[in-house]
């Protein structure tokens, strides 16, 4: 019986087009000779053959039929699926490296950190402003940045006193400490823009300097005061 | 009259190396070139009784890697490595 449906439906599609006033012309330009008489032969072989039409019938029964759209949509339907993960049941691998900036390695705390507790940790900080910077040639060129151990170094000890208009020993102190924190190798001066990561009273952030080359003064000659934020 | 030679060329195989903490608080280590400064810094932390993962060695700026040794890094009697704890800000 699915059999005859079959070979019915196909003659009924065809004649459907050839109906249609405005699309006839077009469905019978676009269908070439040769198909329609493998559709022809096609409609004579399943008429004829009693073996393909028991398979076939076989197929169909079983809701197997590979033609078939609905029983493919059943099929994904039915799959079943993991239930969805909670922030708790992730297994905290804290030791395990997962990705590499340069010299500093982040691993699975530190990224379990930012989402259970929202901090960033310096590694953090210090990867994605060197990913930053590195990503463009231009910026590379152009920027400059110094670790974050340079602002632990700069904000020690007692600094808090900003009105002085004398620099306290202990701010001289730390200004040494931190340049000998940025490294032998470390010029400040040679770039347009120096960025400082600073960490200060559990916030970051981050200070910039434009031209930082400006803020050098000649032995013996008097400072200009726009010197230090001229733009070229 | 041979051990003091022998003495003499330990000596030189090892590196004296300053471990220094934000506080200043210095501890001295005798290490020898190909030692890994994985081992150094495992001493370090279970001497000041911090987790090794929450401090930072730095050495002339750049951040210490565990497989990196005093050899690769150059480094030369009575060099300092700066040590910072973990900073967590928002």
């Amino acid at each position: 019986m699915h059999i005859t449906k079959l070979v019915e439906e196909k003659p009924r599609s065809t004649s459907k087009n050839t109906n249609d006033p405005g699309k006839s012309g077009q469905v019978k330009s676009h269908v070439p000779y040769s198909t329609q008489s493998t559709a022809k032969k096609r409609h004579f072989d399943h008429n004829s053959s009693s073996e393909f039409a028991s398979k076939t019938a076989k197929l169909t029964d079983l809701n197997l039929a590979p033609s078939g759209t609905s029983s493919s949509q059943q099929l994904i339907q039915e799959r079943p699926r993991k239930p969805l993960r909670k922030l708790s049941d992730i297994p905290n691998h804290a030791d395990r490296v997962y990705t590499n900036y340069g010299r500093i390695e982040i691993r699975g705390s530190q990224i379990l950190k930012t989402l259970h507790d929202y901090y960033f940790s310096d590694d953090l900080i210090m990867s994605s402003l060197e990913d930053l910077i590195r990503r463009n040639p231009e910026i590379t060129e152009n920027v400059n940045y110094t670790n974050s151990g340079v602002s632990t170094r700069l904000t020690a000890g007692d600094i808090t006193d900003f009105r002085q208009t004398e620099i306290k020993e202990s701010v001289r102190k730390n200004c040494l400490n931190a340049v000998f924190s940025a490294g032998k190798r470390f010029d400040p001066f040679s770039k347009k823009l120096l960025l400082i990561p600073l960490y200060f009273d559990k916030h970051w952030m981050l200070v910039a300097i434009l031209n930082p080359a400006n803020c050098l003064v000649e032995m013996g000659s008097k400072p200009k005061r726009s010197s230090a934020h001229r733009l070229e | 009259m041979a051990a003091p030679a022998e003495a003499e060329a330990e000596a030189q195989e090892f590196i004296k190396i300053k471990v220094v903490s934000q506080d200043s608080n210095e501890v001295i280590f005798r290490v020898k070139p190909g030692t890994s400064m994985a081992k150094l810094k495992n001493s370090y932390a279970s001497r000041t009784g911090a987790a090794v993962g929450t401090l930072r060695f730095l050495f002339d700026g750049t951040r210490l890697k565990d497989e990196d040794t005093p050899k690769s890094l150059e480094m030369e009697d009575d060099d300092v490595i700066e040590v910072y704890q973990e900073q967590l800000g928002g």
